[in-house]
């Protein structure tokens, strides 16, 4: 049975996401930052008069962030999750794959982050991503690993 | 014999039940804090006058429904209220509460016929009959005056009354209902928010293709009615948390009358609105907390005295809205809870250890209240029992999402604050800015707006907390900026400070850069990984569609360390401590009016407190202002500079000649002041009356001066 997936991009790395959690693709108009977050998210922004809990997915997965993209990130896959809505900024996506593969665990050592989010690898028929689980991804690096 | 039952009912004759059952409760719903102000003052005819017209009403309605226990019950007590609007009798204490039972008796009924479990008709004739005693009490004095007035004379003027008080009467009473599915407003409302926002979008559009000026009038006009559509929807789902409370000084008054203890209720309802849906659910937990407060928590007279304290109990009740929780505080100034003696009593029952209750801090332990079995008073009373069912109370609460928390000071009161969450929210909100952020804080709180270079406010910085002096009390603060760790723009003296009144009424002083705006505010939930910090309860969306944060001012006041215990309260020495009632003090209302002035007003001066949109106030050419009150202009006083927006607050005065109305921009207390030590001050045609309040002057805004003040300058300008 096929299923369908978003592949996104994020610095030279490639990464997918289940399509049935994601509600769309916007750019981020406004976002306004919120003292005391937690470090990976960048702020609240408003879709259809819904507040949208903005996500920094470099941070959230504590990778070191491209210094050519800092700022200019404003690209966003919306997912809702237990009914709030978070944008998960990314540097480009790529396509909707309708793909029959179903993922296999990832058996090579990964980056940290990546490792806490991935939900195993997918066969994109041009090459392997990682399939990223937005549940881990919004809720950042536990505050231990992230000091 | 109530012949419907909630099996067998069907067709149009039991919609008209459902709406008479409706009807009923929300007169009895209206009715009950007139009942109280009647037994207050018996001569009070426009009290006596609305219960006459609710029994008249329930009576009516009765023969068309075949209900003949309610149609038996209103009529006697027809009669006699009937008897003393006619003079035939005068009403008393005992006449009073046979008639509170009568009419507690038909709501029994009206909820039996509602969920189809009749009431049990035991005494029903008891009740009848003590209305007759009540009446015979009095008859003798009476009858002689008004001997002779025909029965049939009677009704007939009866009915006249009701038909000739329309407007009155039914406003408060006929209220009809209409039942709708919640996801169908819900609906609704996402959909004119969403409106609003688009209307935003498009108005940014227009503003930059400059030009197109056709389009401006026509568009400006659809705002006007989206706004107005907006305002009405949101407060569709809302209702105001007075219908909550106007319950409860009747429920106050019954149960120290019969618990023999005097309790003194201030209730503040900080305009907060209440999702309908939740009115309900609230109700039992919050009673059972009163009666808890007043049965356990407050002392008998003599106890009270015996500590040093007032001979009448202090109990107030408050709420207020932070944007996810509606918080109701109940505050008696009784004995405390005695957390040594509820501990040993929880180590007897095996519900903690010594080790475990050691460690708990002071909330935790007092939340063993909510122990089944466990009390720390040593009779039980028929009033709140055993363990008092608090342990209900906390499960009931929980179940709603909400929480209780109790805090108590031995000697001193309790304070036990229940948080109900929103699942949805309106609320009057103050947009604030801190360098370049924006956050959005409830009204609520905001008890004053303080300027740090304002006229005799003073800041500085005491062991290591910063501190404001204001009219000569410190009060602790903090700057937003230091808590969410920003950078403020502003120099020190061009700070303002929010006084916060928090639930319990701590107060302190939050600096901020400045305020934005206030206006009504839809607030949604936000995600948990930001509710997470402690410091936000929601996000709301500005007009220009710019999204912001909104405070959780009890995170805000944690995080400062501004919560403390129930703040000790003041206990007298005993010997000072003998009662002062023979002193005959007068009431009245403190305010603050828009020169910024407190001043006080005799509650006798003042012949009704209104709140108006203030689009009824305008303001002529020659700068004098008038304000549109029941369909008639009377001259408006009290504002000399720009007409504010939105709710205007006013007193009416009148003499029987002229009518006024005073505006003032907030309530602060209704007050007593003793008129032997009234002051004169100034000179003639200018001068002041000042009363003592708390130890402080406070002007008093004399009636007949404003009267003849208007007077003069009318005749000036004709």
């Amino acid at each position: 049975m096929e299923s369908n997936y978003l592949l996104v991009r994020l610095g030279r790395e490639t990464a997918l996401f289940d399509a049935g959690v994601v509600c769309s693709v916007i750019e981020l108009d406004m976002v306004s930052p919120v003292p005391c977050a937690p470090h990976h998210v960048v702020g609240l922004s408003a879709m259809r008069s819904r507040p949208i809990t903005v996500i920094d997915c470099y941070r959230a997965l504590d990778l070191a962030q491209p210094e050519a993209v800092k700022g200019s990130v404003r690209l966003a896959v919306v997912v809702e999750l237990d009914h709030h809505l978070y944008a998960l900024q990314v540097d480009e996506v790529v396509d909707v794959l309708a793909l029959d593969a179903k993922p296999v665990a990832a058996r090579m050592e990964l980056q940290r982050g990546w490792a806490r989010v991935q939900r195993g690898l997918v066969d994109t028929g041009q090459g392997h991503a990682l399939l990223v689980d937005p549940v881990a991804l919004v809720a950042g690096m536990p505050a231990a690993a992230a000091a | 014999m109530i012949g419907h039952t909630g099996a067998n009912r069907m067709g149009p004759m039991d919609d008209l039940l459902d709406e008479f059952v409706a009807e009923a409760r929300d007169m009895l719903e209206a009715l009950s804090s007139e009942v109280v102000a009647w037994e207050a003052d018996p001569a009070d005819a426009d009290r006596l006058g609305a219960i006459f017209r609710f029994v008249h009403t329930i009576k009516g309605n009765c023969g068309f429904f075949d209900l003949p226990r309610l149609e038996r019950l209103s009529h006697a007590a027809e009669d006699l209220l009937g008897d003393c609007r006619a003079g035939r009798r005068r009403p008393d204490q005992a006449l009073v509460s046979a008639v509170l039972e009568v009419l507690d008796r038909i709501a029994l009924i009206v909820d039996g016929i509602a969920t189809g479990v009749e009431c049990p008709a035991t005494d029903d004739a008891r009740l009848i009959e003590a209305l007759g005693d009540a009446s015979d009490t009095v008859l003798p004095v009476s009858e002689d005056v008004v001997a002779g007035d025909g029965d049939e004379d009677d009704a007939a003027a009866v009915d006249a009354d009701v038909q000739a008080a329309p407007g009155a009467g039914n406003r408060a009473i006929a209220q009809r209902t209409i039942r709708l599915p919640i996801d169908l407003l819900d609906r609704v409302m996402s959909g004119v928010s969403e409106m609003a926002v688009a209307r935003n979008e498009l108005a940014r559009k227009l503003h930059d293709a400059s030009g197109d000026t056709d389009l401006v009038t026509p568009f400006n006009r659809l705002s006007v009615v989206l706004d107005d559509l907006g305002a009405a929807i949101a407060r569709i789902r809302m209702q105001p948390i007075e219908t909550l409370f106007a319950g409860l000084p009747r429920l106050v008054r019954d149960l120290s009358r019969d618990l023999g203890k005097q309790a003194v209720l201030t209730v503040d309802d900080g305009d907060v609105e209440i999702d309908r849906e939740l009115v309900e659910v609230v109700r039992d937990p919050l009673l059972h907390i009163i009666r808890n407060a007043l049965d356990h928590g407050l002392e008998t007279p003599e106890q009270r005295l015996a500590a040093g304290k007032p001979e009448a109990g202090k109990l107030s009740i408050t709420a207020r809205q932070t944007g996810s929780e509606i918080r109701i505080g109940v505050v008696d100034d009784g004995r405390g809870i005695d957390p040594q003696a509820l501990v040993e009593r929880a180590i007897a029952a095996g519900v903690t250890t010594a080790e475990a209750a050691a460690a708990m801090t002071p909330r935790e332990r007092n939340m063993l209240v909510c122990t089944p079995g466990l009390s720390t008073k040593g009779e039980v009373t028929s009033i709140s029992g055993r363990g008092v069912g608090m342990d209900l109370v906390r499960a009931n609460i929980e179940r709603l999402g909400g929480s209780l928390v109790i805090d108590s000071t031995p000697g001193s009161g309790t304070r036990m604050m229940l948080n109900v969450p929103l699942s949805l929210s309106i609320i009057p909100s103050l947009t604030v800015g801190v360098g370049e952020h924006l956050f959005a804080l409830p009204r609520s709180y905001v008890d004053e707006i303080v300027h740090a270079s304002g006229e005799g406010v003073r800041t500085f910085a005491m062991g290591g907390r910063s501190f404001i002096e204001l009219r000569g009390e410190q009060v602790p603060c903090a700057g937003l900026e230091d808590l969410l760790h920003v950078t403020s723009a502003k120099q020190a003296r061009d700070r303002l400070y929010l006084l916060i009144k928090l639930v319990g009424g701590d107060v302190f002083g939050l600096a901020v850069d400045a305020i934005h705006d206030h206006q009504d505010l839809v607030i949604k939930p936000i995600s948990p990984v930001i509710m997470g910090c402690g410091f936000y309860v929601g996000a709301t969306q500005l007009d220009d569609g710019r999204p912001v944060p909104m405070l959780d001012v009890a995170g805000i006041a944690r995080g400062a360390g501004m919560i403390g215990e129930v703040r000790h309260i003041k206990v007298s020495e005993p010997a000072m401590a003998k009662p002062v009632e023979e002193k005959p003090l007068v009431p009245a209302l403190m305010f603050v009016g828009f020169d910024g002035h407190e001043r006080a007003i005799e509650m006798s001066a003042v012949a009704r407190l209104e709140k108006i949109d203030a689009a009824a106030a305008r303001r002529g050419r020659d700068g004098s202002t008038q304000v549109v009150l029941d369909d008639r202009i009377v001259p408006l006083l009290g504002i000399d500079g720009d007409l504010p927006t939105g709710q205007l607050r006013l007193l009416r005065i009148e003499d029987g000649l002229t009518e006024i109305a005073f505006a003032i921009a907030r309530m602060v207390d209704l007050i007593e002041f003793d008129p032997a030590k009234v002051k004169q001050q100034g000179r003639a045609g200018q001068r002041k009356r000042l009363a003592l309040v708390d130890g402080r002057p406070v002007e008093l805004l004399d009636k007949q001066a404003v009267l003849a003040a208007h007077a003069a300058s009318a005749a000036e300008g004709v």
